[in-house]
């Protein structure tokens, strides 16, 4: 990297971990440290929402995602705004009268502290390991592209994030997430405004659009109904309302950002700016993966953008098949390059028919290089052991560093870094407030000064912070891992949103209920996982919230055997 | 609770709890119809630029 970028990326840390701690007051007091005495405008709190939500994974893995497969990822999102609608008129009143510091808190006022420290527990695992693979996946691409040290790449994020938020608690991390959050917007449009201009000047952004079209890249909208495929419009409107309706009602990394604003009606005002947000944000996220493959097709790109693979292949064993991979993905390139400038020209002069023809004659080509790819892909996973291995998770922090001018790589590093850092910064604070909350306080220590548990709630960030980094290393080198991750994290969302429709919804329903609804959602969740694998995961979070309700009631109605 | 038929000088309150709620309401609308246009771009963006 050029010295002007680096002192971008030094500028923007040294930013944000000043900033983040100056604007901290009162955190002297639990109030302040894990709630920010209520004090913080909807604004703050609704950008906060948006970046705890979009990390690292996100901005490279959607951008990808774009490149290789296009904007169907984007259905994920249709269910948000209905969320934040429902969440807005129950969960936020509910949680912020309660006056509770974790959503966990108020299952125990509700039903008893066994449901309350189980749902807190799953809480804390899957988050605590989810924090790990959110500092873990941007790592292994940012040490690849740029050479450098794994775990200093994994410190360097890890260091900083875990500072301020043991610093400056729940207000340091809001006003962190606020710049990197203009970080982000503004590292996206600056990709967004080079792609364009570094198009051909006979190739419109029409053009690139109509190419990118004519292989499907542009299918934002699929109104199957088919259960196997992952990102369709009914799992989005579906199973995503599921997944946000969980997320940000019961998890206590979103909980604990309305619970900051002023007043419940800032608390919904922060969710609703997401409401109108998340959509257009996320429509720009893989719109930057579709021009970068529309980019890509008039400027020569590597067969694999991940240059260490590309190394370890071509010495191992099967180098001989990697160069005939490679020779095949030359020749489709040249075809789909060739196919593209005819398609411009005749566009440009009007030739209707001649254009249809090149289009078709495009698509053909771009499905001969997508064959390569996945060849080349194959070869990696065989050599390297890898099985999760995606090529298309380097694509754009290679552009970036290949094609950006000076100044806008370092920036867009540190988008990559402000993504990473806001998510994981939000995710301590919330693990070690649930850690203190709802387990120290509750279980061990009962009554102590404010400073006890603020020192408390310190120790936790740090012990979380370490926990995170090391699971980062190891799921680094174990591959696959992060993939059993997030799998993992979402057995658990149906079920835990299951259980507050119980508490919030059910008068009837008892705490026995409760408790037995919550594991036999898991169960129900880990059985489709396990025994019905083609079952795309965003339905899990219906059949999660389903049999916690059915079990949940028919056990509530069978009477207890104590009369008292 | 407001009783029913409230008397002149508690109507002409600056802001009730009414009027918070027609706020709200109208607020949840405006996510509703503004997620419908949205969708309906999309889909006149993948089928003009989509295949043909």
């Amino acid at each position: 990297m050029h010295p002007v970028d680096w002192f971008v990326v030094a500028a923007y840390f040294a930013w944000i971990v000043i900033d983040g701690v100056k604007r901290s007051h009162r955190t002297n007091e639990v109030e302040g440290y894990f709630l920010a005495n209520r004090s913080l405008p909807w604004w703050a709190v609704g950008l906060s929402v948006m970046a705890t939500q979009l990390s690292a994974i996100t901005l490279v893995g959607t951008t990808g995602r774009g490149f290789g497969e296009g904007m169907s990822v984007l259905q994920l999102y249709f269910g948000l705004p209905l969320a934040m609608i429902i969440l807005s008129t129950t969960v936020v009143p509910f949680f912020y009268r309660a006056k509770v510091f974790t959503a966990y808190e108020y299952l125990e006022r509700r039903f008893d502290v066994k449901t309350r420290t189980l749902t807190s527990a799953l809480f804390l695992l899957s988050r605590g390991l989810s924090c790990g693979a959110v500092l873990s996946a941007p790592s292994v691409i940012l040490s690849v592209i740029f050479g450098w040290n794994l775990p200093l790449t994994v410190l360097a994020m890890g260091i900083p994030a875990v500072g301020y938020t043991l610093v400056g608690g729940v207000q340091a991390v809001t006003w962190a997430d606020v710049k990197q959050m203009a970080v982000i917007v503004v590292g996206v449009a600056a990709a967004l405004v080079v792609l364009v201009l570094g198009l051909p000047e006979t190739t419109s952004v029409g053009s690139a659009l109509h190419l990118a079209g004519a292989t499907g890249r542009l299918t934002a909208i699929d109104f199957s109904l088919s259960l196997e495929k992952t990102y369709t419009f009914w799992s989005g409107m579906i199973g995503g309302l599921f997944l946000m309706l969980s997320y940000f009602g019961c998890d206590q990394s979103q909980v604990q950002r309305f619970l900051t604003a002023r007043s419940v009606d800032e608390g919904r005002r922060s969710l609703l700016m997401s409401a109108f947000a998340k959509i257009p944000l996320q429509i720009v996220v893989p719109l930057l993966g579709v021009l970068m493959f529309a980019y890509y097709v008039f400027v020569p790109a590597p067969l694999l953008f991940n240059g260490v693979h590309d190394a370890k292949v071509r010495a191992s064993a099967r180098a001989a098949d990697y160069a005939a991979v490679e020779q095949q993905y030359q020749q489709a390139v040249g075809v789909r390059r060739a196919a593209a400038e005819t398609y411009s020209a005749a566009r440009n002069r009007g030739a209707d028919v001649e254009a249809d023809v090149a289009r078709a004659a495009f698509a053909a080509g771009d499905k001969a290089v997508a064959t390569a790819r996945s060849s080349a892909t194959r070869i990696v996973r065989d050599v390297t052991g890898d099985a999760a291995f995606g090529d298309t998770n380097y694509v754009f922090p290679t552009f970036v560093t290949t094609h950006m001018p000076i100044g806008m790589v370092g920036l867009i590093i540190a988008a990559i870094f402000a993504a990473s850092m806001s998510t994981v910064a939000a995710e301590l604070n919330s693990l070690a407030t649930a850690t203190v909350i709802d387990f120290y306080r509750r279980l061990f220590v009962r009554e102590a000064s404010d400073a006890h548990y603020l020192a408390a709630a310190k120790i936790a960030t740090a012990g979380w912070g370490l926990f995170a980094c090391v699971v980062a290393l190891f799921a680094a080198n174990l591959g696959p891992l992060i993939d059993v991750v997030n799998r993992f994290g979402s057995f658990f969302y149906g079920s835990i949103l299951g259980v507050f429709v119980l508490a919030l919804g059910v008068p009837r329903a008892t705490s026995r209920g409760a408790f037995v609804g919550l594991i036999a959602g898991i169960a129900a969740v880990a059985s489709v996982a396990t025994w019905l694998p083609q079952i795309a995961f965003l339905w899990h979070n219906v059949v999660g919230v389903v049999s916690v309700i059915v079990v949940g009631l028919a056990v509530s109605a069978i009477p207890s055997r104590r009369h008292d | 609770m407001k009783p029913a038929g409230a008397t002149p000088a508690t109507s002409g309150t600056p802001a009730t709890a009414g009027d918070d709620e027609h706020s709200r309401a109208a607020i949840y609308v405006a996510v509703i119809v503004f997620e419908v246009v949205t969708l309906l771009a999309l889909w006149w963006f993948q089928t003009t630029f989509g295949r043909a």
